[in-house]
């Protein structure tokens, strides 16, 4: 039953704001800095049966909105009040979506009734597992991940689960600072539930009560009611990223949109098989998955920046997960650094949903940069350094209305730097230039955010440096409307030097001192064709040191020269005669996006038939051969003579495939079909 | 009148220019209220003192000071109409202004953020190949030779100013130094800010950030001081003037022409330190203010008799890490337009009619309808503004209510503008809890004071949602910015970063820090002559736990820097960090990262004289107005006129004290009780 609207929107206010409380609780109480410096957590009230209706926007990772926590909650048979579960398997409910992550649920009762759980989640340091802070592209099994704890009471009653906690802690590096972020965590849970009955006691429960479904229902109705303005149809899109497993092949993500009336499907049917290598999606083909939705949720905000934001958005959606794939690993697949690939699907959404309304949306974000830590000595004070660097961040893409933000946002998300005196202070290195790079932002009309370039150089024999994400290396992010592809992220060790080494995705490395390290975010996606740029713009951008005379020549034709006092200026005679010149001489680009030249070559190849081939073999396959077959075929390709036409027509593949078969007689009894 | 003891307070507002005259002795106390005149904001200055001395008959030649709040900076800032503005920085690091943090704010849409423009863009910023070293090494010397390629630029383009940031220079300012008296010497008519003068505290993009609005707004501040300073003298008043700054003390106009930015707040900080004076004389340490005007509502606080300042301020989007009294705006005032989404969704604000158009009730071209006509269809407030000067259009506000709110959603006039009162309260109420109850205080311990000219009719309610344990209303609500001016004394902060280790403090170091930051502050007072037994120095360190990426500002003991102190200082860190983030970590190592110095040159403060006590007398209501408290409709509610109460006075509620330019509802089950200073006190009568 519908609840007045003056009173909706003041329960709407409550709500929010004692999810924000939960959040303040939270972060006023945790110990972690970690926590304090990226503010990766959640919290959030959901209905009895797991519905996020409530969520911050000011504190933490605030996009989570869609969070359904069903499956975790199912998993707990009797809930009384007092009780506090927790759970960070990934395998467990499919709530948690990497094992740093714990998350804990507590039931609100009023009376006897279940009226909501207050949720949340922290981004544990460390778990434990293999590698310190528990991340590693290289892990190929969760079990590796660090300790899993499944869905269990962490109190039961109020009570303390000591034993359960003693498990915990026993497994991990640093015991103090797990247990001070799990406090903090049910610190935030109890905020919540006292802001829930303060709700009650001044709504009234059944106002209250109706008004949550009231809520949900409303952000369905404003979600319904922006995709019932775009276009029906099947828009099909893919993403790369640029390596499967450390040295590996490329991997596909690939989305077959479905806009149907007020209803969208997302059929990532197509997307790689599940990785040997931890950047796995861990669904459970959960069809309205958060992870799956958090691109979406964007994409709507993006279009009306009016949308309410809360679960009742994902009712509108349904995604297809295959078993077995990257969106949908079995397990024990690994799936720490899920982050990357995470990156890489929101890049996925916004160009499909951008194949609908070009006009509408973005090119794609500025990508590929790492988060860079350094572990060293401080030849000064002999001190030992372990320190965060800045993480790379890049911007958005461009737009009809607007060039990309330069530098921040996008795939980045709310990370922040530090600053270049404390990174030579805390990190032991010496930092010789810290800028946007040059040239990265892709041309259009409206360029592309550009990425942020940073040269620095270790001080100290065996610096070790790790740089967690770097991908883009190759495949960087497309352009629409005629706007063109970003540039390349960069990570080369002595450049411009007879050492001078290209790093391309390596995440970690060994300096001596002296070594000077340069890494670049790739630049954003542009909108539009460049040649429409204001050749005023593209001066503002030369005098800028954002594009190069020749950039300005090649990427947009506008044609540089300079006066007597060296100030630059347009030509604006050979500008016009240039641009005529490319006009006439290019084809005219129909696609809706625009591609790096990386991934037309590469799509040469691994195009839609060999792909579609590809996809078809593997699914025939156990899922514990299909990372294998992948790769075997991929090497076969490679090494197939390119002037057979068999190599680009899928009958390639299916012979290598057959031939695999052949090798291995076990896989022919095995076989799905 | 004789005597030269007259004090002037003049503060200039978006709207109007409100000025007090006073004198010590209490025996004159007048106040006015004039438009005021943005695009000449010396004239308004002027046209102002005049009036007030003609109101109270003082000649010139008795005034003893002047005080001044303005916002001459803040519109500088926010309207982008500073000065043209050239940066010089550290080779390598021309993008760290138009990078940032690289952060963007939570609630925005990560794909679709658009970045705020920087003050000065990058094509504005040159590099001059040198680099110092966190510890003030230098380890590439400052090289010049490319300076006149600079200086030919800066001339041919017609810069106005010039910010220098160099890389560390807070460790050493040798090169910023040089740099700057070479550019004098080239540019000797353009203003020069350096960073390791205007911020000497470590993180570049910050100090460059304030370096660089320092440089913009100096050419502005600079010719305004001048024209004040030479329009007094034509007034024949000699006295000196004091410009109000954003942490809550004054600094002359000298001062002033150099670190104008240090007004970037000047207008609000005159109004908190308004709200402490009037909790001090009223009996109150610990107060939270809300400061509603037309188009928003500032929310701080006032702990132990103390204004807060923090340096994590941003103005206009963008940082400032100085001293800045603690305030938090939300886009809540009389003017908020309240709308219907198409959904059915009702918002209040954060749009707003602000003074023109205004709300419709107006009639100045506003059709849509406020906050301000849904309290005058409610009876809240008067049929007129200013004490019947200016009428209010009853129609004008019944029928954009109607249209705007009442009819898409399906009810009446008088439910939509109770609605609209409910909502902005809530949202008012949200940024009262952001200050306190989120900050590990208990609203409990804490009177509400409420003020600006929508302040007190709103009181009543946000006092109850927050379950604040009183409300105050000062004796001039509307004009508490320019009574603050009258409270304040000279207030310097310096500051350098040093840093310190856990377990490895240099007391030595920290020594010499206090001693070279105190010989600064004395010269200082010494400079603004202010006699030795008014002058006080306080200390201050910044202190975090190893790994942590902000700092908390505790007190540091006087005298010879010890191990003790040392102590007394962290040990003070653990209690706030407790108190701040509920647990404090005593076996962790603390760093000490910038001592902080702050100079006091201590004024005389005036205050409203006393009002006379009652006789024992019940207060008399002037009228009865049909006013709507809550769901049970229109009711006679008496209204009282605030001239005529007087010390010991109570009113129980509901009732409603109209003044000048303010409105007070008391609830039911609330009382009021007027104090010898015209305060009104107000308590639920649960809490009597």
């Amino acid at each position: 039953m519908a609840i007045d609207k003056i009173t909706l929107e003041i329960l709407k206010n409550h709500t929010r704001a004692a999810a924000e409380s939960m959040a303040f609780t939270l972060y006023r109480t945790a110990h972690s800095t970690f926590v304090k410096e990226t503010e990766d957590f959640t919290t959030g009230l959901t209905t009895p049966t797991g519905e996020t209706f409530a969520t911050p926007t000011e504190l933490g990772a605030t996009w989570f909105v869609g969070l359904n926590y069903s499956g975790a909650i199912k998993l707990i048979n009797d809930y009384k009040p007092g009780d506090i579960c927790m759970t960070n398997d990934p395998y467990s409910g499919f709530v948690c979506t990497h094992p740093p992550d714990m998350h804990i649920w507590k039931p609100i009762f009023h009376k006897d009734e279940l009226v909501a759980f207050s949720v949340g989640h922290i981004h544990n340091t460390d778990v434990g597992g293999a590698v310190p802070a528990s991340l590693s592209r290289s892990l190929s099994e969760v079990h590796q991940e660090g300790v899993r704890m499944p869905p269990m009471k962490i109190l039961e009653e109020g009570k303390l689960n000591q034993k359960m906690l003693d498990v915990f802690l026993t497994n991990v590096r640093a015991p103090e600072q797990n247990w001070g972020d799990l406090k903090a965590q049910i610190a935030a849970c109890n905020t919540g539930e006292r802001k829930v009955h303060e709700m009650i006691e001044r709504f009234g429960v059944d106002t209250f009560k109706n008004g949550v479904g009231d809520l949900l229902d409303y952000a369905e109705q404003q979600a319904r009611a922006i995709i019932s303005e775009l276009p029906d149809g099947e828009y099909d899109f893919s993403e790369y990223i640029d390596e499967d497993s450390v040295n590996g092949w490329p991997c596909r993500l690939r989305l077959l949109l479905i806009i149907k009336g007020d209803e969208l499907i997302l059929d990532f049917t197509g997307s790689d098989p599940q990785l040997e290598s931890s950047m796995n999606m861990p669904t459970g083909g959960d069809p309205r998955h958060v992870l799956m939705m958090v691109g979406v949720v964007y994409v709507l905000y993006s279009l009306d920046p009016r949308l309410y934001l809360n679960s009742g958005i994902t009712r509108a959606c349904k995604c297809i997960l295959p078993s077995g794939t990257i969106v949908n690993p079995s397990f024990p697949a690994a799936v720490g650094m899920r982050t990357l690939s995470c990156n890489r699907l929101h890049g996925l959404t916004f160009g499909a949903f951008a194949k609908a309304v070009p006009d509408r949306l973005m090119g794609a974000p500025a990508s590929g940069g790492p988060i860079l830590n350094v572990n060293t000595t401080d030849t000064l004070t002999g001190r030992r350094i372990m320190a965060a660097v800045n993480p790379m961040t890049g911007g958005s893409g461009g737009t009809k209305l607007a060039d990309g933000t330069d530098g921040s946002g996008a795939n980045s998300g709310f990370l922040k730097n530090s600053p270049v005196e404390v990174n030579e202070v805390e990190a032991g290195i010496r930092v010789h230039s810290y800028g946007l790079s040059k040239d990265s932002a892709g041309p259009g009309e409206h360029r592309g955010g550009l990425g942020t370039d940073f040269i620095f150089e270790a001080l100290s024999p065996n610096t070790k440096v790790t740089a967690r994400n770097r991908d883009r290396t190759r495949f960087s992010g497309w352009g629409i409307s005629e706007g063109r592809a970003g540039g390349a992220s960069k990570f080369i060790r002595n450049p411009n030097t007879d050492k001078e080494f290209n790093l391309r995705n390596t995440d970690i490395l060994s300096l001596d001192p002296g070594d000077r390290i340069h890494v670049t975010c790739g630049g954003a996606g542009g909108w539009g064709n460049a040649l429409n740029r204001d050749p005023e713009s593209v001066l503002l951008d030369v005098k800028r040191d954002w594009v190069s005379v020749d950039g300005a020549r090649l990427d947009y034709g506008v044609v540089i020269s300079f006066e007597k006092n060296n100030l630059p200026i347009v030509d604006k005679v050979e500008t016009k005669k240039l641009r005529d010149t490319i006009r006439a001489s290019e084809a005219p680009n129909t696609s809706f996006y625009s591609p790096c030249d990386a991934r037309i070559e590469y799509e040469k190849v691994w195009n839609k038939t060999n792909y579609d081939v590809l996809t078809k073999c593997l699914a025939n396959l156990p899922i514990t051969w299909r990372f294998y077959a992948k790769h075997r075929i991929f090497s076969e390709i490679e090494n197939w003579d390119p002037s057979d036409s068999n190599r680009l027509n899928g009958a390639a593949i299916e012979s290598t495939y057959n031939k695999m078969l052949k090798d291995f007689p076990e896989l022919e009894n095995k076989r799905n079909n | 009148m004789e005597g030269k003891d007259f004090s002037i307070a003049i503060d200039i507002g978006g709207t109007f220019t409100d000025s007090v005259i006073a004198n010590k002795k209490g025996e004159v106390f007048k106040v006015a209220k004039t438009a005021s005149t943005p695009n000449n904001p010396s004239q308004g200055f002027i046209k102002s003192v005049t009036k007030v001395l003609k109101l109270a008959g003082v000649d010139p030649s008795s005034v003893e000071v002047v005080l001044h709040g303005s916002t001459v900076v803040t519109n500088a800032i926010l309207e982008n109409k500073s000065a043209k503005t050239a940066l010089i920085t550290t080779k390598g690091f021309r993008h760290v202004l138009e990078i940032g943090r690289a952060e963007i704010p939570r609630e925005s849409n990560l794909y679709g953020w658009i970045k705020p423009n920087r003050p000065i863009k990058p094509r504005d910023i040159f590099e001059i190949s040198e680099r110092i070293r966190h510890d003030g090494t230098i380890i590439l010397p400052i090289d010049i030779s490319n300076l006149n390629n600079i200086v030919k630029v800066l001339k041919e383009e017609h810069y106005n100013a010039v910010a220098i940031s160099l890389m560390h220079s807070y460790a050493n300012p040798t090169h910023e130094k040089k740099l700057g008296k070479e550019l004098r010497k080239l540019l000797p008519n353009i203003e020069i800010s350096l960073s390791f003068e205007v911020l000497p505290i470590f993180r570049e993009y910050e100090r460059a950030m304030a370096t660089v609005i320092n440089a913009s707004v100096q050419p502005i501040v600079g010719s305004y001081m001048k024209e004040l300073t030479s329009e007094l003298e034509n007034l024949k008043i000699t006295s000196p003037l004091f410009i109000m700054k954003s942490n809550g003390g004054i600094f002359t106009p000298k001062e002033a022409a150099k670190y104008g930015v240090h007004m970037a707040l000047s207008g609000p900080a005159a109004g908190m330190s308004g709200a402490a004076y009037t909790g001090k004389i009223a009996g109150y340490k610990n107060l939270i203010t809300i400061d509603m005007g037309g188009t928003s509502a500032d929310v701080a606080l006032v702990k132990g008799g103390m204004l807060q300042t923090s340096t994590g301020a941003r103005i206009n989007h963008q940082p400032l890490a100085l001293p800045i009294i603690d305030i938090h705006t939300i886009g809540a005032g009389g003017g908020s337009i309240a709308s219907v989404a198409k959904n059915g969704a009702i918002l209040v604000g954060p749009e707003s009619a602000g003074a023109t158009p205004g709300p419709a009730a107006y009639n100045l071209g506003g059709t849509r309808p406020t906050v301000t006509d849904a309290n005058l269809i409610l009876g809240r407030i008067p049929p007129h503004l200013l004490g019947g000067t200016v009428p209010l259009d009853e129609n004008a506000a019944y029928k954009a209510i109607d249209e705007f709110v009442a009819k898409p959603l399906g009810t009446n006039v008088l439910e939509a503008s109770l609605g609209i009162i409910k909502i902005v309260n809530e949202t008012m109420h949200g940024a009262l809890k952001l200050m306190s109850v989120e900050r590990g205080l208990n609203p409990a311990d804490f009177i509400l004071t409420a003020f600006g000219g929508a302040g007190p009719v709103h009181g009543g309610d946000l006092m109850r949602l927050l379950s604040a344990s009183g409300l105050l209303i000062p004796r001039y609500p509307g004009i508490l910015c320019a009574n603050g001016l009258l409270t304040t004394d000279l207030k310097y902060d310096f500051a350098l970063t040093k840093l310190q280790r856990a377990n490895n403090y240099d007391y030595n170091a920290m020594n010499l820090v206090f001693e070279d930051l105190e010989k600064s502050a004395q010269l200082r007072l010494s400079e603004d002559r202010v006699s030795l037994n008014r002058r006080v120095i306080n200390r201050a360190v910044d202190l975090r736990y190893a790994g942590q990426g902000t700092e908390l500002t505790v007190n540091f003991p006087p005298g010879l820097v010890t191990k003790q102190t040392t102590q007394t200082a962290v040990k003070e860190f653990h209690d706030l960090h407790k108190q701040l983030y509920t647990f404090s970590d005593d076996s962790s190592p603390v760093e000490i990262i910038n001592l902080r110095v702050q100079a006091l040159g201590k004024s005389d403060h005036i205050g409203p004289p006393l009002i006379m006590k009652s006789d024992g007398n019940e207060p008399k209501n002037k009228s009865v107005r049909r006013v709507v408290i809550d769901q049970a409709g229109y009711e006679n509610v008496p209204v009282f006129n605030r001239e005529t109460l007087l010390d010991g006075h109570e009113i129980l509620g509901p009732a409603i004290i109209d003044q000048l330019d303010s409105t007070t509802l008391i609830l039911k089950d609330q009382k009021l009780k007027v104090d010898k200073f015209g305060n009104l006190l107000i308590r639920e009568c649960t809490n009597e």
